[in-house]
């Protein structure tokens, strides 16, 4: 195929813009979760603080992906292969909306809490919690990226000597 | 090689040489009788108790185990049911066209349009990360953006483009379809991708050899060969739109409905009998549309 001409940098903005797209929401509530202590859910800013992410360890949060993180990067760890499984694995058992919101009892999961701070939240601690849950899985994802490069490069080393 | 594997399972790991003291003729039995146990328990069991209750009779004491059509009647008595259908399958049809356009178009620039290895995991990692976070984050997300004093209108507003805010882009079916694509689009790219980058690049550049031109190599080579990777995608899709209610509630504003939502307010009403057989029908729907894209793509040839 082509690697230049109009058609390849269409087809490259096409891209961007998906992945626009797929970050310009997140973009802003990351944005706004640093409004100031006065701020609304909406924009505009109002000052700069790092208030709600206080806030947001105040009261108890109980979430229940510690074990589901662990269990997904041993998964990782045993075979670079099975990373996309391991990950889709992960994120469904971390983003388990559906079936817990039936099945839980006071026992609360992140979505959960989350879902519930959607009816009854009105402060930008809720999109604290969304920046962090985001900045989390960013962490996850690079943690996981950088395990398998290291452990490619090692096989390659160990096969060339 | 160096590309993370997809969603799509692989049976080469199951058909090892069977060795050790068992009965050689036993042991395939043993080595699937794993997936049997987690499949029975977790998948066979639950829906066999959802089509149990479903023939129930519910009483003002509580639910009595008869059997019962009544709650079927119920089903297909009221003109709510097939509206609602209507409505679940026209957000799947929307979403559907919305995700696969996306996604084809995604997968084949990861596929033939970044050069370097690196480049194409580390942009497959771009357009999976969000993936990984919070379903309802994501949503929400959409609320500071799409509002009424939103970014978007406030941007609209800015450029004179409009004079007042626009109406329709929040707790709306456009915010619904929007918000579906935005968490689903993922589903369509991963499969096709994979698909994608097993096409041996051989036949591509005979195709360009034989003067083939670069739209003919994609509607002849590129298309046919993705089309196992569209058929997964479609499923993902198509499936956890038709069985959705958070994403309907949440971003129509309580204005749209769909199957989902239907049955999580009969359990809410604990009306469980109702809710199984809508429950039993919804499945047998969902499972015909998966058995209908089955028979027009064999997906079977590319496991």
């Amino acid at each position: 195929m082509e690697k230049s001409g109009p058609r390849h940098w269409l087809l490259l903005i096409l891209f961007a813009l998906f992945v626009i797209f797929l970050y310009g929401p997140t973009l802003t509530i990351f944005i706004l979760s640093f409004q100031g202590p006065d701020g609304g859910l909406t924009f505009p800013m109002r000052g700069v603080s790092i208030y709600w992410f206080q806030n947001l360890f105040e009261p108890q949060m109980v979430g229940d992906f510690g074990g589901s993180l662990e269990r997904s990067l041993s998964l990782a760890l045993i075979a670079p292969s099975l990373v996309g499984v391991a990950l889709f694995g992960f994120s469904l058992s971390y983003d388990e909306f559906s079936r817990t919101i039936m099945a839980a009892g006071s026992d609360n999961t992140l979505p959960l809490e989350v879902f519930a701070m959607t009816t009854n939240v009105t402060t930008p601690v809720l999109y604290a919690l969304g920046s962090m849950t985001t900045l989390f899985s960013f962490a996850v994802v690079i943690t996981v990226t950088l395990t398998v490069l290291a452990m490619r490069r090692k096989r390659g080393a160990k096969l060339a000597g | 090689m160096s590309l993370p594997a997809a969603a799509v399972p692989s049976g080469a790991a199951a058909t090892a040489p069977a060795r050790g003291r068992v009965l050689p003729s036993a042991m395939p039995y043993l080595q699937a009788l794993p997936l049997w146990l987690v499949m029975g328990v977790f998948l066979l069991i639950p829906i066999a108790t959802i089509v149990m209750v479903s023939f129930w009779e519910d009483q003002e004491t509580g639910l009595a185990p008869t059997f019962i059509l009544d709650n079927y009647r119920d089903v297909f008595a009221t003109q709510v049911t097939f509206t609602t259908y209507l409505s679940t399958l026209r957000y799947a049809a929307i979403v559907w066209v919305s995700t696969l356009a996306i996604g084809f178009t995604v997968a084949y620039v990861l596929a033939f349009h970044i050069r370097s290895t690196l480049w194409q995991m580390v942009l497959f990692q771009v357009c999976a990360v969000p993936f990984l976070t919070s379903n309802v984050i994501r949503m929400i997300s959409w609320i500071p953006f799409l509002g009424r004093n939103g970014l978007l209108n406030s941007t609209l507003i800015g450029l004179h483009i409009t004079d007042h805010p626009l109406e329709f882009l929040l707790f709306s079916p456009f915010a619904v379809v929007l918000t579906f694509v935005h968490l689903y689009a993922l589903f369509m790219v991963v499969p096709i991708f994979n698909t994608m980058m097993r096409i041996d690049r051989s036949l591509i550049e005979a195709a360009l050899d034989a003067g083939a031109r670069p739209i003919e190599v994609l509607r002849h080579v590129i298309i046919p060969l993705s089309l196992p990777g569209i058929a997964i995608g479609t499923i993902f899709v198509v499936t956890l739109v038709m069985g959705d209610f958070v994403t309907v509630q949440m971003m129509s504003g309580g204005q749209s409905a769909s199957v989902g939502l239907l049955i999580k307010n009969e359990i809410s009403l604990l009306q469980y009998p109702e809710a199984a057989a809508h429950a039993v029908i919804l499945l047998l729907t969902v499972l015909m549309m998966v058995w209908a894209i089955l028979r027009v793509v064999d997906i079977r040839k590319e496991l």
